[in-house]
């Protein structure tokens, strides 16, 4: 039987439910812990033994360097590294998008706060700053007005870390209250959800069920299904979380994709389902 | 304590531990909200679960 891979950081719940659907599958299963032991950038016999590997670690960083030794290696990773290194940086992400003809919110990038201020004012109130890096709606920011503005891009250019000096400046869009989280397995949407405010949200705009927004299921539009395929095709077969976002015309954008997206919360009672189909996917792409 | 019973590492609050859980399974303690790892279960250790990074997300 095939030797898949789990490389992860910690076992959240998604990577639990991968494991047992593994185990099911008659998979031979090796969980590879990110911060568990140092690893060799050649051959390193962990990564280089398997016949598959899903690339879930939380870490965008430790995701990236793995999934490229395990392909140097000769070993398929799902995603792929490429696929990953667009992903997992908005800016990126959004000139992809927009290079491959696919909707998705205007975007002005800047390496200073004068620019990025100069940025805000181009866009025009309200808009979005938001860290290229970074997942779970940490440190999205509505601006609606030039104090805001100044405050954030402050802050920003205060705390130091060199990707808080990338402003990545979105147009806002008036959505309803909710956003759509669509999982797509391979070529098939695993499920669709919208993403609401609800009572327990800590945002007024950030619909994500970690800043408790609820999940609900819903079916998409066929303009919406074929906007998804589009999308997960460009970025190569693979497991991918898009996120549409719907402007008042009822026309959706994608607004971002995820490359090692959750499904506990989302997926529901679903969510063992759609382990089941991660592993078989993965194992349909196993080194024979 | 019992050999199912964890105690966190922070605020010495007590825990049972359903029967099962496995080995890195994550936990969140009752009391203080610290984010906690099973490292073994024979015998019992719990520490902290990898603290979470800018670069952590989906
Ligand atoms: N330009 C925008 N206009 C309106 N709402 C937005 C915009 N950008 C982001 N949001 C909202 O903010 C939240 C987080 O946005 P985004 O998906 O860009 O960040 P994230 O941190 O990557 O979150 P995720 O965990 O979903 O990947 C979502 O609820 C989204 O609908
Ligand atoms: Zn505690």
């Amino acid at each position: 039987m095939a030797k898949l891979g789990l490389v992860c950081t910690m076992l959240t719940p998604e990577n639990m439910a991968i494991k047992k659907a593994a185990e099911a599958a008659g998979a031979q299963l090796s969980i590879i812990r990110d911060e568990q032991a140092p690893f060799s950038l050649h051959g390193e016999p962990s990564l280089s033994n398997l016949d598959v590997i899903l690339a879930r670690s939380s870490s965008f960083t430790r995701s990236l360097y793995l999934s490229r030794l395990a392909e140097y290696a000769g070993v398929p990773t799902i995603n792929s590294s490429s696929a990953q290194s667009l992903c997992g940086d908005k800016a990126l992400t959004s000139a992809f998008l927009m290079q491959k003809n696919i909707p998705t919110p205007k975007v002005l990038l800047a390496f200073s706060p004068s620019s990025a201020l100069q940025a805000v004012e181009q866009m025009g109130y309200p808009c979005v700053i938001k860290p290229p890096v970074g997942s779970w709606g940490r440190m999205v920011c509505k601006i609606s007005d030039k104090h805001a503005a100044e405050a954030v891009v402050g802050l920003k250019d205060s705390l130091g870390h060199y990707t808080d000096k990338v402003y990545y400046v979105q147009e806002y869009v008036d959505k309803p209250q909710r956003d759509i989280r669509v999982f797509v397995v391979g070529d098939e949407v695993a499920f669709s959800i919208y993403r609401k405010i609800s009572e327990t949200s800590s945002s007024s705009f950030i619909t994500n069920l970690n800043h408790g927004g609820a999940a609900e299921e819903f079916s998409m539009t066929d303009e919406m299904a074929e906007l998804v395929h589009r999308t997960a095709s460009c970025f190569g077969a693979g497991i991918y979380g898009v996120d549409l976002i719907e402007y008042p015309d009822g026309h959706a954008a994608v607004l971002e994709v995820n490359h090692a997206p959750e499904f506990s919360k989302s997926a529901g009672e679903k969510a063992g389902q759609v382990a089941e189909k991660i592993v078989k996917f993965a194992l349909a792409k196993a080194k024979k | 304590m019992n050999a199912n019973q964890i105690e966190c590492p922070d605020c010495g609050g007590h825990k049972a531990l359903a029967p099962q859980t496995e080995v890195g399974q994550l936990l969140s303690c009752a009391d203080c909200g610290a984010r906690l790892e099973v490292l073994s279960l024979i015998p019992m250790q719990i520490g902290h679960a990898p603290q979470i990074e800018e670069d952590f997300g989906e």
